[in-house]
């Protein structure tokens, strides 16, 4: 393997409104090298899920480029795409929502190897429904049984036996463990870090959770207002992070330590619109280290050390107002 | 005297798949200006009990089958519907996990504040309208005139969440029960709306019942908490003993599946298995299938409620 | 599954099906030939020998009501069928496509709705001239733009479920996404649509008939026998009043369905 699995330049998807456009994501870069997990992470409105659908093509770009194992994916035609869509998969976060309430267990982990033709007989087919199925733990008793009959954390783990169906090389997983309860949360985890080892799948894991991406991720991205404003290791961004927003992020998490008595960063204000997103640096007009010049122009990402990409004018770590 | 008592609650729901004990013998109390968590996993019960507290919950299917509910000594459970009527809203306030469920979309937020205000003070339209955009500057609205005038879909939903507090707090109510009040809150407006919280129960002396699944969020905010479990209250604390010591199994796998942000684990800890389905409870401790330190008894035999020690109550056979 | 939804199926379904099969079934089970006329016993009441009393000319009510049967279910039946199955697919694909072809296909059926149902389906059965085949195409055009519509927004809602982006995901087609996903999510609603819709139409079919322009004399149908009743109420209420109660009772029962099977096409209350 050369170059990176995935490989996203200068991403952009501009929402047309009455007055303007929303840019829901604008000039996003990173890759993804097979068998990583990059996670994206930032608040609401931030753009990870539509980068996440774009990724796919469920959502087609407004600009840049997506190379897929070194292949233009953007420019691939109607069948080149379904084949391509072969090795990269999605999983969602409501796993109420996201499996087909009328088609039963067989069907739903089935469906990638029925539309792909991977299966030579109905036989071949419900082994490899039974295998997946096992594979995410859960027992071929469940093949003809509907979604309903599942709680949140079973069901989750049908879309995931779906997503391995036709043996991906990337899943795109979007907030999957948010809708679960925490004691499940923990078992959809291992269960997709288990998968990552033994397939060597590589993940997309957009998050809203930073206790969950610590976890999982090997390297992670944040996202602020359509816009990258920190990538780094999973290490090197939670001990050093260099961006005030990331900070911020980092420091409002609420910790299950009532002993700890953290000092926040209690942010000022909302999340701008992305319909009117600020001048300069997005986040100036809440950031406690704005300058002059922070209103004025967009900071690029620039490398801070070792593959650590922050954008700010201020490249440092900060310290952390206590 | 505390402010809020409960004994025995029991909520069941009568389906016509059977019943459901939906709240199964809880009970707990809170001090005037004291907050209480109420934690536990979706289907444990927790929004039911507190739902209760107010008698909001669906009749039918749902039914307070036995128990007492004493809010400054009388009981909500038997009171009258006028003396309840009375009570809500103006001396027991709630607020939601969307706060969009509590506005109104076709009045401003003023409005709404100020109708609250009227439903329970003998105030002018003037005075009430002062009142909201009082409370509205209370809980931290920059430009509460201009936030008055505003209709909901005009805020954010960090604004929002903030507005309906305002809403909740305007009759000073001695008590403020809050449902999942910053799950559908960003990560920093989370932080916004719990300082908050904070700072108005130090300045106003509210009592708090706080329910939620999120265990940084009671951490963070509240006194004691009690644990459920499939409708059974499983745990009460101290919330420093509590994190310090959990003396049930299920607090204790619910803790450590929780990640933390500081250290990488190689592997999270889990609870094996799901939830028993609520028409389908285990015999003995409801826990127990799913408990690495089960015993015959524990088949067998319900646990009670017992005192173990610092504090803490469980309700478990083999305490840890 | 409990007990009133099983009764309303059970009432509703059975009434239906024993409607259209005394219907069908008709030539075998009439006592009398539904044309025969005989002056002698014109407009009798209920009798041993004709159990629903005579019309005008003498003929057996309770035959002529059996035979309209065919000519009125038939219709009220086939007419919806029609327009569900050009109805449905095209409000599935403006709903799913969106963009152009939504708004043809939208606009057009706006169009038609515009139209109160029964004066559409009169001037197109008086543009037709009346018959039965273009009281079926009446009914079933105007019927066509419920079904459009129907089916369009209940697609946008199925359209937006993140099942389908993992559909798509998965790689499936466009059609093949329709036909697997979309149609046996939105079968539901436009099952107990269509069952209403039949209601409707056998109401439809009366009233035409009663205009004249339904299916033709002597042919009975139980709109022209409400029509033949009108001339002499008072005298002879029989034929009209038999008539009448057979497309109420056609009607309640179809409706009885449409509700019954809306709960029972849920996978989570359905058996």
């Amino acid at each position: 393997m050369t170059g990176p699995l995935l490989s996203v330049q200068g991403l952009t998807k501009h929402f047309p409104l009455k007055t303007g456009q929303v840019k829901a994501v604008d000039g996003v870069s990173f890759d993804v090298a097979a068998g990583e997990t990059l996670a994206l992470v930032g608040e609401s409105g931030c753009g990870k899920s539509t980068t996440g659908r774009m990724l796919l093509r469920l959502t087609d770009p407004t600009a840049g480029s997506i190379a897929f194992d070194g292949e233009d994916f953007l420019g691939l035609g109607r069948a080149a795409l379904r084949r391509r869509r072969r090795e990269m998969q999605i999983v969602f976060q409501d796993p109420y929502a996201s499996l087909s309430p009328r088609n039963r267990v067989e069907d739903i982990v089935a469906e990638p190897l029925d539309v792909h033709g991977l299966c030579e007989s109905r036989a071949a087919r419900r082994e490899r429904v039974i295998e997946l199925l096992r594979l995410v733990g859960l027992d071929a008793i469940h093949l003809r049984r509907h979604p309903f009959e599942f709680s949140g954390g079973q069901r989750q783990r049908i879309a995931i036996a779906r997503a391995l169906a036709p043996q991906p090389r990337l899943i795109v997983a979007d907030e999957p463990v948010s809708a679960l309860d925490v004691s499940v949360q923990a078992q959809v985890v291992n269960l997709m870090q288990d998968l990552q080892e033994k397939f060597g799948l590589a993940y997309v894991f957009i998050s809203h959770d930073l206790a969950v991406v610590r976890h999982i991720a090997h390297r992670v991205a944040v996202m602020y207002l359509g816009r990258l404003v920190e990538i780094g290791t999973t290490e090197t961004l939670f001990s050093a992070p260099h961006h005030p927003y990331t900070q911020a992020l980092l420091s409002a998490a609420p910790v299950p330590d009532p002993e700890r008595k953290r000092t926040r960063i209690v942010l000022a204000g909302d999340v701008p619109s992305p319909a009117n997103v600020p001048s300069g640096c997005h986040f100036h007009p809440r950031c406690p280290v704005a300058q002059a010049i922070c209103r004025e122009s967009v900071p690029a990402l620039r490398d801070v050390g070792g593959g650590h990409r922050a954008a700010c004018h201020f490249g440092k770590p900060f310290p952390i107002p206590v | 005297m505390s402010l809020l008592e409960v004994d025995d609650l029991r909520v069941h729901l009568f389906t016509d798949r059977g019943v459901v004990k939906a709240v199964d013998g809880v009970q707990f109390s809170v001090e005037a200006g004291r907050s209480l968590g109420i934690v536990g996993e979706s289907g444990c019960g927790k929004t039911m009990t507190a739902l209760s507290l107010m008698r909001l919950i669906p009749e039918p299917p749902a039914r307070i089958v036995s128990g007492s509910i004493r809010f400054d000594g009388e009981d909500v459970v038997t009171m009258s519907p006028d003396r309840l009527r009375a009570l809500r809203g103006n001396q027991i306030a709630m607020i939601y996990q969307d706060p969009m469920t509590s506005l109104n979309p076709v009045f401003t937020v003023g409005e709404q504040i100020a109708e609250a205000v009227r439903l329970h003070r003998r105030d002018t339209r003037s005075a009430a309208w002062t009142r909201a955009v009082e409370v509205l500057h209370l809980v931290g609205i920059p430009d509460p005139d201009r936030v008055a005038r505003a209709y909901p879909h005009q805020l954010s939903g960090g604004m929002r969440q903030r507005a309906v507090i305002g809403m909740a707090l305007a009759c000073e109510p001695k008590l403020l029960i809050a449902d999942e009040p910053t799950t559908a809150l960003d990560v920093t407006i989370q932080a916004q709306i719990l300082e908050l919280l904070r700072r108005l129960q130090g300045e106003l002396g509210t009592g708090i019942v706080l329910i939620t699944h999120d265990l940084g969020v009671i951490a963070d905010l509240v006194d004691d908490v009690i644990v459920m479990y499939a409708g059974k209250l499983v745990e009460r604390a101290p919330v420093r003993q509590l994190f310090a010591a959990p003396r049930h199994p299920y607090t204790s796998g619910l803790l450590r599946s929780v990640p933390s942000l500081d250290i990488r684990e190689r592997r999270l800890a889990t609870i094996d298995g799901t939830v028993p389905p609520a028409h389908a409870m285990p015999n003995g401790c409801r826990f127990n299938p799913r408990c690495t330190l089960a015993r015959d008894i524990c088949h067998e035999q319900e646990p009670p409620l017992v005192d173990v020690g610092n504090g803490t109550m469980a309700a478990c056979w083999a305490p840890l | 599954m409990n007990v009133p939804i099983g009764k309303l199926t059970a009432i509703g379904g059975g009434l239906s099906l024993l409607l259209i099969l005394l219907a069908a079934f008709s030539p075998w089970i009439a006592p009398l030939d539904p044309l025969d006329q005989s002056f002698l016993t014109a407009n009798q009441g209920p009798t041993a020998e004709h159990w629903f009393g005579t019309d005008a000319f003498g003929r057996d009510v309770l035959s002529r009501v059996l035979f309209g049967g065919r000519v009125s279910l038939a219709i009220g039946i086939l007419a919806p069928l029609l327009s569900a199955l050009a109805g449905i697919w095209a409000g599935m694909l403006a709903g799913y496509l969106g963009g152009w072809t939504d708004r043809l296909l939208s606009r057009s059926s706006d169009l038609l709705m515009s139209f109160p149902t029964l004066l559409l389906g009169v001037m197109i059965a008086a543009a037709l001239g009346p018959s039965f085949q273009s009281a079926v195409i009446a009914i079933a055009v105007a019927l066509f733009p419920r079904f459009v519509r129907l089916s369009r927004s209940a697609t946008q809602v199925v359209r937006r479920e993140p099942f389908i982006d993992a559909s798509i995901a998965a790689g499936r087609g466009t059609a093949s996404i329709v036909l697997r996903h979309v149609l046996p999510n939105i079968a539901g609603p436009l099952v107990v649509a269509l069952s209403l819709w039949i209601a409707t139409a056998i109401r439809l079919e009366a009233a035409l008939s009663f205009l004249g322009l339904g299916a033709q004399p002597p042919a009975p149908s139980w709109g022209n026998m409400i029509r033949d009743g009108m001339s002499d109420l008072v005298g002879d209420p029989w034929p009209a009043a038999f008539a009448g109660a057979a497309i109420t009772i056609s009607v309640l029962a179809f409706n009885m369905v449409g509700d019954a099977l809306r709960d029972l096409l849920d996978p989570e209350t359905g058996l």
